[in-house]
């Protein structure tokens, strides 16, 4: 539970839809792209997102420290491009596992909503 | 799924929060790094991304890095631990701030929690501790119960036990065990030794779930047929005395009443299965016939209830599931033998219940113990609460300006409660100092041989303490913490630090001082009671001599004498014990008085005693002695007289009761010539010859008790005790003439409790009361102190809030004895309120100990006029050094100082 963090209502919402699908985004995003530093993940959901999406930094970092914690993702400093330094993350094997069951789930659930909320009949 | 924690994640935190963290650095670089690229891509106004929502992302920057470390500091460890710490931390500054409240207060509870955890530590050793098995918590007693079994109660006939073990479905196995006194010795060469043990049913060990040390316990073969397998497992303890631990004992041949019996197996360390005996070993009890010849078969008389039935649950099975069974198959058994179990009852009985129901003295005392020392308990936490009332003011103001920033309601609950808790588990730490040496002190508890009583600073007195100490947190902390919290934030954030304290407050404080007066009233009456019945008890004569006199025990039926053997073996001893030089007389009886062990109780019927129904007798304690008995002992006669030569097997049956049995059971008439029946015995008539004044028989602390004498000529017994009375001199100088005498009789003769009688009159009459008195007197000390404690920081807190005022008054005129007698008054008003509720309570209080302590002498209503007399006085003394400072201040300096 966060601590005296203080929601409005809309964003509460938006953060609950969040904890369930930013752990999905993220490990895709590095799946993907390979190992990035956070604003770069950030910056990347964004995009995708089409603007929509913005994570703020105290939703992004418990949330990849989580990720950290449960051995999806590796941490450890590093400097970019632009030598500035950054945490980079990187996929582990586990978290590889985790991506490719909680992908096929999400798939199967958007296949069954899909049919309830358009399906005929 | 991803949104429930995984173990993993878990394990982490916890590592997180205990040694392995990102510091708080290093979380804020990856916050900064992130600002820093940012910021880099807003500069880039050709950014590939949206550039209004960058926008919108740095504007948030700022304020997000606090928020966002806060989370990631959540989300690293356990947040509810990170913060218990914190508090922890915090508590521990505050206490180190204020040495003189941490003082009093951890001092204060370390006294309550030790006295609890000592007197714990004695209920444990005494009543409490669960058998060491596997699983204690599973076994259950099978009492047997007649309308006339008293004290013997509980036990049952071997043949009612082997039926309800055949039948029964809801155990995993029913045990019967039987004490024993056997005359042991390694060989042949050596002279016997009595020694305790038992006599068990072949499952014994299995059932109770318990695998000898060393070797092996019975086998199923060895318990079929009776007499044959003399095997033998030795109790650890006793192997460890008189074999010094050698394994290869197993197999060896040890001698047991001249009979050879092998050892098989060693019991692991620590185990019994009474919580103070402790049995030198255990046989079979298909052993029993050739073992003890004299009683006959016990394996087969269904109404000799003499062993002890434990039995495990099965899984699954409750104790009420249990009993209804054993109900069935009782009535089944009362059908079948109607002579024997008619009227008689089974039940079960946890572990528990029945060694209270044995010990019924023992748990008396032990709760008795327990509610004074709740009290001082209680005292000790008004105390502390007191205290933190007292800091509740400053505290509110801190506690006002926290919520005022944001902190919620609940967390600083926490925090409060955690403060106490850090009070309660340091006064548990320095408690538990205190109450390692009480038990030291109890350890002092005088035990016979195979007796152990030993207190023990152990786990369980541990986590008795620590719950103590919750407890303590909880009594002590939550009023103060809810009164700290309730303050509405504006008034307490405006009125200055010497402001007036709340009416509740103060009311609060008053209230907890009375309280603690009036328990320590009641504290100090219960105590006062309970010393003054002592030493009533002791300043009365006992009703016999204790000096003087040497005591042996002996049994020659352990070494095979016939009964006949036996009384000639009995005769010449005291005969040749007279002829000794220095003997004045010599006596044998089968009970001395005092002595700790099994009473013997026989079952009487007293003629024209009318029974309820279902009843045919009575059971009562009772003692075979000879004609020289009441001589020796100076027992005094009240009618009739004592036992004589003439009474011999060929003249009728005599026998003596004391005074108690005479009133009880013929009460208004004349005992003399009136018969009793001896119903286990098949006995004819026996006349009432003579009547003795009631003495102490058990315990120096016990009611009148009815007693029955019966002559040695007419009813022998083989275990005697001879006693001896000297001359002149030590009776213990008559120690080797005796001991030759007995070997001149025969080498082989076991010998037992040689000692003098005044040791053991010392042991049992003195030593032991006076431990109970010192532990009661300690008890009602402290809580005497720390209510004077209460009393004497509430006049003083008052005396120094009100300095200013004081100023003012002799500023305008009063004199130092005005104020003197002002702050005087308050403390008296106290006290005085506090006596008088305590006074009322103690009525109750007083007619309940007297109910319990009908053995002890009456208090003398002195009492109930000392005690609150010298409250009073002591609480004056103590509200008169505040007095005294108050009537000094000095008008100037205290104006000035606001």
């Amino acid at each position: 539970m966060p601590n005296g963090e203080q929601h409005r209502p809309g964003e509460r919402r938006k953060a609950d839809v969040l904890q369930g699908t930013l752990d999905l985004m993220v490990l895709q995003t590095l799946a993907t792209l390979g190992p990035l530093h956070g604003y770069a993940i950030a910056a990347r959901l964004e995009q995708v997102s089409g603007g929509s999406l913005q994570l703020n930094m105290g939703t992004l970092y418990p949330g990849l420290m989580r990720l950290e914690q449960r051995g999806f993702v590796r941490g450890a400093w590093g400097v970019t491009d632009n030598n500035r330094k950054a945490r980079f993350y990187a996929v582990t094997a586990a978290g590889r596992r985790q991506l490719a069951s909680e992908r096929a789930e999400w798939t199967r659930m958007a296949a069954i909503m899909d049919t309830l909320l358009h399906g005929e009949g | 799924m991803t949104a429930m924690p995984t173990l993993r994640e878990w394990t982490a935190r916890l590592w997180g929060t205990l040694c392995r963290r990102r510091a708080d650095a290093d979380l804020e670089a990856e916050l900064r790094s992130h600002l820093e690229l940012a910021d880099g891509d807003a500069g880039h106004a050709a950014s590939a991304y949206a550039g209004g929502a960058l926008t919108k992302i740095r504007l948030n920057q700022q304020r997000g890095v606090a928020q966002a470390m806060e989370t990631l500091r959540d989300q690293r460890g356990l947040p509810w631990i990170d913060d218990f710490i914190r508090d922890v931390r915090h508590a521990l500054r505050l206490l180190r701030r204020n040495p003189v409240f941490a003082g009093v207060a951890v001092v204060s509870l370390a006294l309550g929690i030790g006295v609890n955890s000592a007197i714990f530590a004695l209920a444990d050793a005494l009543i409490l501790r669960p058998l060491p098995v596997p699983n204690p918590g599973a076994l259950v007693t099978v009492n047997e119960n007649g309308p006339g079994d008293g004290l013997a109660g509980g036990s049952m006939s071997y043949p009612n036990y082997a039926d309800v073990r055949k039948s029964a479905r809801s155990f995993d196995g029913l045990v019967a065990a039987r004490g024993a006194l056997v005359a042991f010795s390694r060989s042949r060469d050596e002279s016997p030794e009595m020694r305790r043990g038992m006599w068990v049913s072949d499952n014994f060990f299995e059932a109770l779930g318990v695998r000898p040390s060393v070797g092996r316990s019975f086998s199923p073969d060895e318990a079929r047929v009776p007499g044959r397998d003399a095997v033998v497992v030795l109790s650890d303890d006793f192997w460890r005395a008189r074999f010094g631990a050698d394994p290869s004992v197993v197999n060896r041949v040890v001698l047991m009443n001249g009979i050879d019996f092998h050892v098989i197996g060693i019991t692991p360390a620590g185990f019994t299965t009474d919580p103070v005996f402790r049995p030198a070993f255990y046989v079979p009890a298909v052993m029993a016939t050739r073992l003890d010849q004299s009683t006959g078969n016990v394996l087969e008389k269904r109404d000799a209830r003499v062993f002890e039935v434990k039995g495990r649950l099965r899984s699954g099975v409750s104790r009420r599931t249990a009993q209804a069974e054993l109900t069935t198959l009782w009535t089944g058994l009362i059908r079948q033998f109607p002579e024997a179990n008619a009227h008689r009852t089974l039940a079960v009985r946890t572990e528990l219940e029945s060694r209270i129901r044995e010990d019924p003295w023992d748990a008396v005392l032990l709760a008795l113990l327990f509610a004074l020392v709740a009290l001082v308990l209680i005292i000790a936490c008004a105390n502390v609460a007191n205290l933190m009332l007292g800091r509740a003011r400053t505290r509110s103001r801190e506690m006002a300006v926290r919520l005022a920033l944001g902190v919620s309601r609940a967390r600083l609950t926490r925090q409060l409660l955690t403060e106490s808790l850090v009070l309660s588990f340091l006064g548990c730490g320095f408690g538990l100092v205190f109450a390692y040496g009480g038990i030291h002190f109890l350890r002092t508890l005088p035990t016979a041989d195979q007796i152990a009583i030993v207190p023990e600073l152990d786990e369980r007195v541990l986590i008795f303490s620590l719950l103590v100490a919750i407890a303590s947190a909880a009594l002590f902390g939550l009023a103060p913490a809810r009164l700290s919290l309730q303050s509405d934030l504006v008034p307490a954030l405006k009125t200055s630090e010497l402001g007036e304290p709340t009416r509740l407050r103060t009311t609060g404080r008053n209230v907890l001082v009375i309280a603690q007066v009036a328990m320590s009233m009641v504290l100090l009456l219960a105590t006062g009671m309970l010393l003054d019945g002592f030493r009533q008890a002791l300043a009365l004569d006992p009703g016999f001599r204790t000096d003087h006199l040497l005591m042996l025990s002996l049994d020659p039926s352990l070494v095979g004498y016939s009964p006949q053997e036996t009384q000639t073996f009995y005769r010449d001893l005291v005969d040749r014990a007279r002829a000794l030089p220095n003997v004045r007389s010599a006596t044998l009886t089968s009970e001395v008085p005092l002595q700790p062990g099994q009473q013997h109780i026989e079952a009487v019927s007293p003629e024209g005693y009318r029974f309820p129904p279902g009843q045919a007798s009575l059971s009562t304690v009772a003692a075979t002695v000879d004609e020289q008995f009441f001589d020796t002992m100076q027992i005094r006669m009240r009618r009739g007289r004592p036992f004589t030569t003439a009474d011999s097997r060929l003249t009728r049956g005599v026998a003596i009761v004391n005074d108690e049995f005479a009133t009880r059971y013929w009460p208004n008439q004349d005992p003399i010539g009136k018969r009793i029946t001896l119903p286990d015995r098949q006995s004819a008539w026996l006349e009432i010859v003579g009547v003795t004044r009631t003495t102490k028989y058990t315990w120096i602390g016990e009611a009148p008790t009815p007693f029955l004498y019966l002559p040695f000529a007419q009813q022998p017994r083989t275990r005697m005790s001879l006693l001896v009375e000297s001359a002149a001199g030590d009776a213990a100088e008559l120690a080797t003439p005796l001991r030759n005498v007995v070997r001149s009789l025969d080498v082989n003769q076991p010998m037992a409790n040689l000692q003098t009688f005044a040791h053991l009159y010392r042991e049992r009459a003195i030593t032991l009361p006076s431990i109970i008195v010192q532990t009661v007197s300690a008890i009602g000390l402290l809580g005497l102190i720390l209510s004077l404690v209460g009393l004497y920081g509430l006049v003083a807190y008052t005396v120094a809030r009100r300095t200013r005022e004081i100023g003012i008054r002799m500023a305008i005129g009063a004199s130092g004895s005005d104020v003197r007698s002002m702050v005087l008054r308050q403390g008296l008003i106290l006290a005085l309120t506090g006596v008088t509720i305590g006074g009322v309570a103690s009525v109750a209080v007083a007619r309940v100990l007297s109910a319990l302590l009908a053995g002890v002498g009456t208090p003398t209503p002195a009492i109930y006029l000392i005690v609150p007399v010298a409250l009073i006085a002591l609480a004056a003394t103590t509200s008169y050094v505040p007095a005294r400072r108050a009537s000094q201040v000095d008008p100037l300096v205290a104006l000035r100082d606001e």
